[in-house]
């Protein structure tokens, strides 16, 4: 991502220290083309980051002004920001799915609800990765990982019909997507598309942790298999296969459709204002 | 026979829980904690131990599991660090104040902002006054010590209050050393069966758990919990006591090192107390009158007791891996402080914070320190009483 990085990313900082063979770079660069495509400047965006491999990886990147949270506290500080920030600036936020569908996922669904105008991120390494690789809330039934050594089997969001994207759906998101890393310029239009909705958006994008995930379920670190592990296992919605847990694309698209959070909270203060003033 | 085995802090208190084996575990990783209920998980996989497991998803998911279960009359245990422990926040304070023997092992850690994975004791002194008992470890060996001791403590007739046992992030729970585990019959036999107290589900008693008491008496449970507090040191030697017993190992409320004759001592708590000993050695062996105490039992802190080991010396440095932003002292040299303060003749104190966010503390700090209270014992006077040391200008 030569131009792009220097264009926006500190120098510095690329590359990140993440493990060899990581597919969390190929999600990074992504979010940066759609943010070039779609014309913006450094100035344009405030980048927020969660904790653990997708945040950290992802924290102070930006040429910009960035942010890190706690543990699942990012959307909630982001919509404090969204409401004291121009309603021109973007806020980016880049996390994990522990962080976004475990320890977050109450304010997560609150973002949605009130329809924040936030771009969230959310790379998905199939569970807890920096911790050591524990099971988490998207890892696929049956996965050997180091807190389910004889195969995960417990109701998670993306098990049984289940889908945590129709979760946020009806929580009130206007926009949803769901990529893996290998999705290339589908997935950045989709990321446009999010990065231009005027309400909170959410694109899912599965990536290869050789280190931990690969490590534990395929018994080896070998990139390609992990690579293959992830691609022969989605598909474009609408082409799926028996064995597809990834149908990708656009999930859910009402951009536009209802009031964003903060122009919501303005526009009715402003009504009470001039109310009270009468 | 006891096993001589060669393992990190955080195996042995893994070892320890599995001997254990309680009924239930609640856990969220975090490093540098993970390791141990990660090790836990496997006994669980494995059929080693019959505990309930349940992996939530966030710590103060965890602590409320744990209540959930110690209110059913369960025996339960979680580890935990920094942030983690900070979630919990809300939730060990519902544990201490129903009185339920959660036993919780803390791997010391450095609390965000800014973002820092190292041995520090932040995390643990930010919930010193939270009503758990914390017992503070040197060492694997000690970890595992007080793990075991810990339930016997907590799940006393007398107590029924949650305990945390202390060690330090990654210098201990990471790394590899000397120790012996006691037999799994021996453990078993030492902390004996569970007794349950007012557990729920009793359907002939029934009870309720967290009811709203406001002003009328509040207060009364208040101050009986205090109460409760203040018969926990003696219990804590009397399980020392049979502790012994079974290990060879002594236990007090504290650790003293060449104290008895010394006119000039460090406190300080966890693993740098062993670095400090060495110094201790060095200074003893140049003729100067050096000692150390190592407090074990932090909370209930017992003050009267360590007032008295103190009393005799001329000047006292205590050594914090945290700082009390605003209250000016770090948190073991306020309660030094306080417990040294009844006497009039006492020590000259000084405050140095040290090894914050997993900042080395090398033999020399400590020289330094103990050169520094040579000085002031020499001449009754302190330069300055509160400094950090092997800190960057
Ligand atoms: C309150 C709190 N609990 C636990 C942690 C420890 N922790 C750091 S990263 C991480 C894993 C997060 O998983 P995910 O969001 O999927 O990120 P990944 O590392 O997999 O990219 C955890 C549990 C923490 N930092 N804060
Ligand atoms: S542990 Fe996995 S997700 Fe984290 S940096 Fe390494 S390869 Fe990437
Ligand atoms: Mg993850």
């Amino acid at each position: 991502m030569d131009y792009l990085s220097k264009k926006y990313l500190r120098p510095r900082k690329i590359p990140s220290t993440a493990c060899s063979g990581c597919g969390l770079g190929m999600n990074h660069k992504a979010v940066v083309q759609a943010i070039y495509e779609l014309g913006l400047e450094v100035e344009d965006i405030v980048w927020g980051t969660s904790i653990g491999c997708a945040g950290r990886q992802t924290f102070g990147t930006w040429k910009g002004d960035g942010f890190a949270g706690t543990h699942g506290r990012v959307y909630a500080i982001a919509r404090g920001l969204r409401l004291t920030l121009p309603p021109e600036k973007k806020i980016i936020l880049t996390v994990g799915d522990g962080d976004a569908f475990g320890i977050g996922l109450l304010h997560l669904i609150h973002s949605a609800r009130s329809n924040a105008d936030l771009t969230i991120i959310v790379n998905d390494n199939l569970g807890y990765m920096s911790t050591g690789g524990q099971y988490g809330w998207t890892t696929p039934h049956g996965s050997k990982t180091d807190s389910s050594p004889y195969g995960m089997y417990e109701h998670n969001l993306m098990s049984d019909g289940m889908d945590v994207l129709g979760v946020l759906k009806h929580a009130g998101a206007t926009f949803l997507a769901r990529h893996v890393a290998m999705d290339g310029q589908r997935a950045v239009e989709s990321i446009k598309k999010g990065i231009r909705n005027r309400g909170l958006s959410l694109i899912h994008m599965v990536y290869p942790c050789p280190t931990n995930f690969g490590s534990r379920e395929l018994g080896t670190r070998d990139t390609i298999k992990m690579y293959d592990y992830i691609k022969s296992q989605s598909a474009p919605m609408g082409e799926e296969k028996e064995n597809t847990l990834w149908a990708t694309g656009i999930y859910h698209d009402t951009s536009d459709s209802r009031p964003e959070f903060s122009e919501n909270i303005h526009k009715n203060i402003e009504k009470i204002r001039r109310a009270a003033a009468v | 026979m006891a096993r001589v085995v060669a393992v990190t802090g955080n195996e042995a208190v893994a070892e320890a829980m599995r001997q254990v084996n309680p009924d239930v575990c609640a856990a969220y990783p975090i490093t540098p904690a993970t390791d141990i209920m990660q090790r836990f998980t496997g006994f669980v996989s494995n059929g080693k131990v019959k505990t309930e497991m349940v992996l939530v998803e966030s710590e103060h998911s965890a602590m409320s599991a744990c209540v959930g279960a110690s209110a059913a009359g369960g025996r339960v245990a979680t580890a935990t660090s920094s942030q983690g422990l900070a979630l919990m926040w809300e939730e060990l304070f519902i544990a201490s104040g129903t009185r339920l023997p959660i036993i919780m092992t803390l791997v010391n850690r450095a609390l965000s902002a800014p973002l820092n994975i190292h041995g520090d004791h932040s995390d643990g002194m930010g919930a010193r006054d939270c009503g758990w008992i914390q017992l503070w470890s040197e060492n694997a060996q000690e970890a595992y010590d007080n793990m075991i001791q810990s339930f016997r403590i907590a799940e006393h007739m007398d107590i029924r209050m949650p305990a945390m046992v202390c060690l330090d992030g990654f210098i201990i729970s990471h790394s590899i050393e000397r120790m012996e585990y006691l037999d799994d019959a021996v453990v078993k036999n030492f902390i004996g069966e569970f007794k349950q107290l007012n557990p729920l589900l009793d359907i002939e008693h029934p009870v309720s758990y967290g009811p709203l008491i406001l002003t009328d008496l509040y207060m009364e449970y208040r101050r009986a919990h205090a109460e409760v507090m203040s018969k926990v040191s003696q219990v804590v030697l009397d399980v020392a006591q049979d502790f012994e017993k079974i290990s060879g190992r002594k236990y007090g409320l504290f650790e003293t090192y060449r104290l008895d004759d010394a006119e000039i001592g460090l406190v300080i708590l966890n693993s740098a107390a062993g670095t400090s000993k060495d110094a201790v050695d060095v200074f003893r062996d140049k003729g100067i009158k050096a000692g150390l105490l190592k407090p074990r039992l932090y909370r209930p802190f017992p003050y009267e007791e360590i007032g008295e080991a103190l009393k005799h010396l001329k000047a006292v440095c205590v050594l914090d891996r945290a700082d009390a932003f605003g209250a000016s002292y770090g948190p073991l040299f306020m309660d030094i402080a306080s417990g040294i303060y009844p006497y009039k003749d006492r020590p000259l104190l000084i405050n140095k914070i040290y090894g914050l966010g997993g900042r080395d503390y090398m033999p020399e700090h400590a020289e330094l320190v103990l050169a520094e209270l040579a000085e002031v014992a020499k001449t009754g006077r302190v330069k300055t009483f509160k400094e950090y040391i092997g800190v960057r200008e």
